[in-house]
């Protein structure tokens, strides 16, 4: 697994020798072309191209290459940065516009390239119109997004040794049970690509084309529950096509009406397989099998007597020898889009918009497939599939208008409306077989009654009783569940707008939202159990006995199995939630000067209820910001963002605040010198009741339960983090040909949390650093040559809490990066 | 209402400074000159008020800066010139500046003609909004945060001397939006962020800066679902078993879409605290709380270990698979 995502990885980091190997050959080549007889250079910002036919056309080329270094968690700094090393095309632009406005095909192009040759992020930008005819419009980008933190999803395993371990697993410390990497990590490419096309872009009619391409692939590890925390595999695969075609009628003065029609299709191919069958977990008869994620010797984690004393795995244990699951999603979504926009009375602005979805979702060929153990039920073979259906059906409606009442006075209102609802079912048929342990095949029953489905035997299964427990579910099952999620919404936010003169203004306005919000539950149930390794053992799980007798619905048959049938029925009347919230915003803006400008506003609101517990019920919003240009060469801005929030009915208690304080300057005494300056506060705190259950915090005379969850206690989950960034920019010219940049990034992060509760948890990003100083220098050596030298530092860095897995976990990096290139631009 | 939960001391601070720059402001308002507040702007439609954009290259060719005038010549926005069916109020330079003959007359006489350097945003907006308001992109900027915070048009195009070409923009972005949201910077600079600072995704792409119908100028899918499902669409759904606060308070009920020092952008450091926010008490919503064995000392603190399709599942009740 350690290696996994190196693997994974083609591109690894030199040593640093190589860099100055490398460093050595560019300086020599710069001295080189230093030599040579230069141009007189040219600054970049007078760039005038060159005129050729009806274009002027302008084009710069930057090719270089990064150089990389990297010391301490090559993960985290692939997850954070990700820039290798090796030739680049850093950028390629190409600008071409007609000189007299009638080109034959077009009057403007543009073409820019970023990132290409091997950076985690490029783009690819294309604009073309010809005046009165068209414009097109292209961007396409790539994101190789790797992630490995390792403190994700990770159990964090104890280094208590196992009894007759493998090496690692075994006295003095179980150090393989540390979990280095992340659990849930991937190696993804997304590509995404728009294009749009306007027709006509003058006239009366215009016409709009449009296309959008998503994609994502690439390899996932993730896990899966059953009995224990297995690994799975997952080659995701994800495609999204929209196509969108648009009108634009301006027939009536001053107003446009526009319709869009929108389809939107989504294919999820995403196949799951287990693939950690780990060799040093076998069974006595040599079969590997995956004991999954979570190892903790002292909680009988996989399970008690993990290895027998031959060293082998525990034929008891839950394992998986393989998995499998695959289905292939398709949600077809078209959408009906109608808009206005009219200010054809006088004094009146208008805008309008309804919109109307309904998607259909489907599952095709949903199957899922195990073989293994779970051991608190004994199943050892599983299937399930069947077809998955939903529907998404939303309409919306929007409208405002501004009413310009007087020249210094308006009233402006906004209307929202969102209906959506959501229901989807799942019509499963689960075939399941079960024995003792692992290295004993399933006993397959015969039974004589009628079954909802039929099951194929697998493969080295036996004619047989089945050995069930209590626990076990039943042997064959066809399920529907239907689930039913639904929200109504309307928002209509009312304001009037004074403008005093050209320097304050200030609005007053009231938000009203209302919100309800249903769901609701249908199912069916059609199960047998069979009879094994008891007769009685049929008559469990819904069909358990009650005070010795069967409960509704379930029905002895004459082979000893038991059918449990839930027929079809009315739905219960669905729960529904209504949110009411009610707000006063205000605003003030003023400009004292023509060079200095404050805004500020707050909105505070009111909810007579919540949907979820960290749903604020009462929350105010304070924003304040300036820009002040006090000379020429000084500029300063500053900006204060307080949020506040509160839920704090009974056995919520919770409170919480962001807030944000920033300022910067600006200095530019003259076009040759430039520094830029800036330092943000922010302060977020949260405090909420919860409900735990940990072995770090046991019952006791000062602990206090939960009321209702017997088990459970009450505790207050207090979350600080406050984030100090300051940052610094500087640029310089000391000749003309030469401009040199230093500047710096930096980021500290400290904070508390209720960890308590988890003992193993390290402060990870709660006590944090991450440092990155930055510096270069461009150097034009020739008429359209510069040649740029930039270097960048990555300083990632946690306090370790001396937890002890933590030594093996920690997310440290440092970094070098150089990055070495030339442009040439004309 | 009572204000809970900020103290007294922050207000303070906050409002002291305003208070006064306010009577200041107010104090310093040029009373001897009449404000020229326009209540919608007007376009004169009297042909012979205007000169053409030739007569006014004779003065601005290099004037106020050299190059000038072939600056405005390379924009989008000279094809005004060239309209063949519209009066000469919608051409060149008169298009936005209004009527030129009598700034000619006057010698130059700044007063005769409408400059945008001290008009308000308001004033400025409406004559930018004169020909781009239709259009679902620009519709509502009357209504936005930005017009409402003074914050025109040309506080971040410039027809003039554009740094990006596209959309005419003083500064690429993020720059521009750093410029007055600081803490947006300080955002994206943390650890895990949406790739704004690399290039890859631009402010625009999740708000649209000239407003809409949604709170803090959101944009949406085509149909109309939370923008983020534009690019992370496997977790839009819908689902047999949804997450219901996903779908009902969206992305932002967990995450930090912006940056974090946190892990998958979420808001607390530890998943488990996030979880246990909500699923503690059985409250009348649904969450339930945690199962007595769910030992947060061992392996549980990892709830999504288990639960690993936490947007939403087709298969399980407990999003495990």
């Amino acid at each position: 697994m350690q290696t996994r995502m190196r693997n994974m990885n083609s591109t690894r980091k030199s040593e640093f020798h190589t860099l100055m190997a490398s460093l050595t050959l560019v300086a020599l080549a710069a001295l080189l072309t230093l030599g040579l007889p230069a141009a007189r250079a040219q600054q970049d910002d007078e760039q005038k191209g060159i005129d050729e036919g009806n274009y002027n056309i302008k084009q710069s080329i930057e090719f270089g290459g990064r150089f990389t270094s990297v010391g301490g968690n090559f993960q985290t700094y692939d997850t954070f940065v990700n820039l290798q090393q090796g030739p680049r095309l850093l950028g390629f632009t190409m600008e071409m516009r007609s000189l007299d406005h009638h080109g034959t095909l077009f009057d403007s192009f543009y073409f820019s390239n970023f990132g290409y040759g091997g950076d985690p992020n490029m783009a690819s930008r294309l604009r073309i119109s010809k005046n009165k005819w068209y414009s097109f419009n292209a961007l396409f980008r790539k994101d190789e997004n790797f992630w490995d933190y390792s403190l994700q999803a990770n159990p964090l395993n104890p280094t208590t040794p196992f009894a007759n371990g493998p090496a690692g697993y075994a006295a003095p410390a179980c150090t393989s049970c540390v979990l280095a990497e992340s659990p849930h990590a991937f190696n993804t490419r997304r590509k995404l690509g728009d294009y749009n096309l306007l027709l006509l872009p003058q006239s009366r009619v215009r016409f709009r084309i449009g296309y959008s391409r998503n994609t994502m692939d690439g390899p996932v590890f993730s896990s899966i529950h059953q009995g224990t925390e297995q690994a799975l595999f997952q080659d995701s695969s994800m495609t999204v096509n929209t196509y969108r075609l648009g009108v634009d009628f301006k027939m009536l003065p001053r107003t446009n009406i526009s319709y869009d029609q929108i389809w939107n299709y989504y294919k999820g191919d995403t196949g799951t397989t287990d693939q950690n069958q780990n060799p040093l977990f076998q069974l006595s008869n040599g079969t590997p099998v995956d004991l999954g994620y979570s190892f903790n010797a002292g909680a009988s984690q996989p399970c008690a007597g993990t290895f027998l004393a031959t060293g082998f795995v525990n034929p008891t244990c839950s394992a998986y020898f393989s998995y499998q699951r695959d289905g292939r999603i398709r949600t077809n979504t078209p959408t009906e889009q109608i808009s206005l926009q009219s200010n054809y009375w006088k004094d009146w602005d208008l805008s309008a918009r309804a919109t109307y979805s309904a998607g259909d979702m489907n599952v095709f060929g949903y199957d899922q497939t195990l073989f293994g153990r779970e051991s608190r039920t004994n199943l050892r073979n599983d299937q399930i599939n069947g077809p998955v259906e939903g529907r998404r059906v939303a309409a919306t409606a929007d409208f405002g208008v501004t009413w310009h009442i007087t020249s210094k006075l308006n009233f402006i209102d906004s209307f929202h409306f969102n209906n959506w609802h959501d229901p989807a079912q799942f019509l499963s048929t689960e075939c399941s077989f079960f024995s003792a342990n692992l290295l004993t095949p399933a006993n397959v029953f015969t039974p004589a009654t009628t079954l909802p489905a039929t099951c194929a035997a697998p493969t080295g299964t036996a004619a047989g009783t089945p050995v069930h427990t209590t626990s076990s579910g039943a042997d064959v099952a066809v399920l529907l569940n239907s689930n039913f999620l639904k929200q109504d919404e309307k928002t209509n936010l009312a304001e009037f707008e004074y403008q005093f003169n050209s320097k304050m203004g200030v609005r007053l306005g009231y938000r009203f939202r209302h919100r309800a919000i249903a769901d609701n539950f249908y199912s069916t149930t059609d199960e047998v159990f069979y009879p094994g390794p008891t007769p009685a053992l049929a008559e469990r799980g819904a069909c358990a006995l009650a005070n010795g007798l069967l409960p509704t619905g379930c029905t002895l048959n004459g082979d000893g199995s038991v059918t449990f049938i839930v027929p079809a029925s009315t739905p219960a009347p669905a729960d529904v939630i209504f949110i009411n919230e009610h707000a006063a915003v205000f605003g003030l803006w003023f400009r004292p000067t023509a060079n200095w400008k404050i805004s500020f506003d707050t909105e505070l609101m009111s909810a007579d209820n919540a949907f979820t517990r960290i749903s604020p019920r009462e929350s105010q919003e304070y924003r304040v910001r300036t820009k002040y240009k006090v000379t020429d060469w000084l500029n300063l801005n500053g900006s204060i963002n307080i949020w506040e929030g509160r839920n704090n009915v009974f056995e919520v208690n919770n409170l919480q605040h962001n807030r944000a304080y920033g300022l910067s300057a600006m200095f530019q005494p003259t076009d040759k010198v430039g520094f830029e300056v800036g330092y943000d506060y922010n302060d977020v705190f949260s405090q909420i009741l919860i409900c735990i259950t940990s072995s770090a915090v046991p019952a006791g005379p000062t602990t206090v339960g939960c009321a209702g969850l017997p088990g459970l206690l009450q505790e207050l989950s207090v979350y600080t983090n406050t984030s100090s960034y300051g940052y610094f920019d500087a640029s310089w010219t000391p000749i003309r040909r030469l401009t040199a940049r230093l500047g710096a990034n930096l980021t500290g992060t400290s904070g508390s949390a209720l960890i308590t509760i988890t003992p193993n948890a390290p402060t990870g990003p709660l006590d944090s650093l991450y440092l990155q100083p930055f510096g270069g220098f461009d150097y034009h050596f020739g008429k359209g040559w510069t040649g740029k030298a930039y270097w960048g530092y990555y300083d990632y860095h946690e306090d370790s809490s001396n937890v002890p897995q933590d030594i093996f976990a920690l997310r440290n990096f440092r970094a070098n990066l150089v990055t070495l290139s030339l442009k040439y631009a004309f | 209402m009572h204000i809970s939960g900020v103290r007294k001391s922050h207000l303070l601070p906050i409002l002291a400074p305003l208070l006064l720059t306010l009577v200041t402001a107010a104090a310093a308002t040029d009373k001897s000159k009449p404000d020229a507040q326009e209540k919608k702007y007007v376009r004169p439609t009297d042909a012979s008020l205007y000169v053409g954009s030739e007569t006014c290259k004779t003065c601005h060719e290099d004037m106020p800066s050299k190059g000038f005038y072939k600056t405005y010549e390379d924009s989008p926005h000279f094809v005004t010139t060239m309209d063949t069916k519209k009066g000469p109020e919608w051409h060149g330079c008169e298009a936005c500046h209004g009527p030129g003959k009598a700034h000619v007359e006057g010698g130059g006489d700044k007063t005769k003609i409408f400059t945008f350097k001290n008009a308000s945003a308001a004033e400025i907006s409406a004559r930018c909004l004169d020909c781009h308001q239709y259009g679902e992109e620009h519709s509502n900027f009357a209504r936005s945060a930005h017009l409402q915070n003074n914050v025109g048009c040309t506080d971040c195009h410039d027809p003039h001397h554009a740094k990006e070409s596209q959309f005419l923009m003083k500064e690429p972005q993020p720059l521009l939006c750093y410029g007055c949201h600081l803490d947006k910077k300080q955002q994206f600079n943390r650890p895990f962020h949406h790739r704004v600072n690399e290039g890859l995704v631009k402010c625009t792409d999740c708000h649209n800066p000239h407003g809409g119908f949604l709170s803090r100028q959101l944009r949406a899918t085509g149909s109309q679902d939370l923008v983020c499902f534009k690019c992370h669409t496997d977790k839009a759904g819908p689902f047999v078993y949804e997450h219901e606060a996903v779908k009902i308070e969206g992305c932002v009920a967990c995450h930090i879409p912006h940056g974090t020092s946190n892990p998958r952008l979420l808001k607390r450091a530890q998943v488990n605290l996030l979880c246990l926010e909500c699923h503690s008490f059985n409250v009348d919503q649904g969450a339930p709380a945690i199962p007595t064995f769910h030992n947060q000392a061992q392996k549980y603190q990892a709830c999504t270990l288990c639960h690993t399709q936490i947007h939403g599942s087709n298969a399980s009740q407990f999003f495990f698979q």
